[in-house]
């Protein structure tokens, strides 16, 4: 297979994970589907409020839709979706909103893809820390309250974790905690990610 | 895939005005140290092909042409000015997804049909 008959949307993702080409007959567009596919899949069980919206959108790359007005309408849904006010439903409408796009004309659709579902996955894991959005309200005060400084001179940056610790050392502590797990959930799916390119789960 | 987008790398909008006709403009400022403005790039190339015929697409360095930067008071990149017949008609500050900026360029041509 010829570098041109590579789907753009795989060599762009290949090209954000860094992923070196070793079997470039294994990223053609039914691949690229495929990956969709599954990426999608990974996003599962689904909100409620979201199930609809994300098992269209699953069908309609399994099956290869073609008809535009479809698609324009589940990007309408998929905006309404992202705009919900539970945080987790919004952030699955992120996750549509990517992949709401044939994927044979979508260079940016799987690098979307990957970043919206690494923000599911860091926003669950911050759930399953028990970090609530008054923590997030009141770490953020604080480091802010930091960062300003007494007005005249402002810390060194690499100063203010250990000054957040001072000022309040529990909540320091958790928000170390939930930073950290934050992350390692967000790498964690670009990872998996990067595996499946490479050809472990196909 | 061939990309339509016009690079701006001085100061003139000229090129883009040329290439325009009567299309809307979407004028794309950045810098080669923005993170958002590489992850948005593979978006701006897919919309660039997907409305080439109703939207000409030009991506301006802030620092290469930062007189023209300054000209239209960008603060931030990635900043999308929406032009058409010389006019800014909208703008947004910030990193959008495909379809945000889909719906952006849909609501800004329907204006203008609704105007014309």
């Amino acid at each position: 297979m010829s570098s041109d008959t590579v789907s753009p949307a795989i060599a762009n993702l290949r090209s954000t994970l860094g992923v070196v080409p070793t079997d470039p007959a294994l990223a053609g567009a039914d691949d690229a589907t495929r990956l969709l596919c599954w990426m999608l899949a990974a996003t599962r069980p689904w909100p409620a409020a979201a199930s609809d919206v994300m098992e269209a959108l699953f069908t309609a790359h399994r099956d290869g839709e073609g008809d535009d007005a479809i698609w324009s309408t589940l990007r309408r849904r998929a905006i309404d979706l992202s705009e919900h006010a539970d945080a987790d439903v919004g952030l699955h409408g992120r996750v549509a909103e990517a992949a709401a796009w044939p994927l044979a004309t979508a260079r940016a659709g799987l690098v979307e893809l990957l970043h919206a579902i690494c923000a599911v996955r860091a926003h669950q894991a911050s759930l399953a820390n028990g970090w609530s959005a008054a923590d997030e309200a009141a770490a953020h005060t604080i480091l802010s309250a930091i960062a300003e400084g007494d007005g005249v001179t402002k810390p060194a940056r690499d100063d203010i974790p250990a000054l957040f610790r001072t000022t309040d050392p529990a909540l320091e502590r958790r928000f170390a905690f939930n930073l950290h797990t934050v992350n390692t959930a967000y790498l964690g799916f670009q990872r998996e990610v990067a595996a499946w390119l490479a050809g472990a789960a196909r | 895939m061939t990309s339509s987008i016009l690079s701006i790398d001085g100061n003139s909008l000229d090129p883009i005005d040329a290439a325009a006709g009567d299309r809307l403009q979407l004028l794309v400022f950045g810098a080669t140290w923005c993170g958002p403005c590489k992850a948005m790039a593979p978006a701006i190339d897919d919309v660039a092909d997907s409305y080439a015929g109703r939207v000409a697409v030009a991506k301006i360095d802030i620092e290469a042409s930062s007189a023209l930067a300054d000209s239209f008071g960008v603060r931030g990149v990635p900043t999308l000015v929406l032009r058409h017949g010389g006019q800014e008609v909208d703008r947004h500050v910030g990193m959008l997804t495909r379809t945000r900026l889909s719906l952006l360029l849909d609501d800004t041509l329907a204006r203008g049909q609704a105007l014309a």
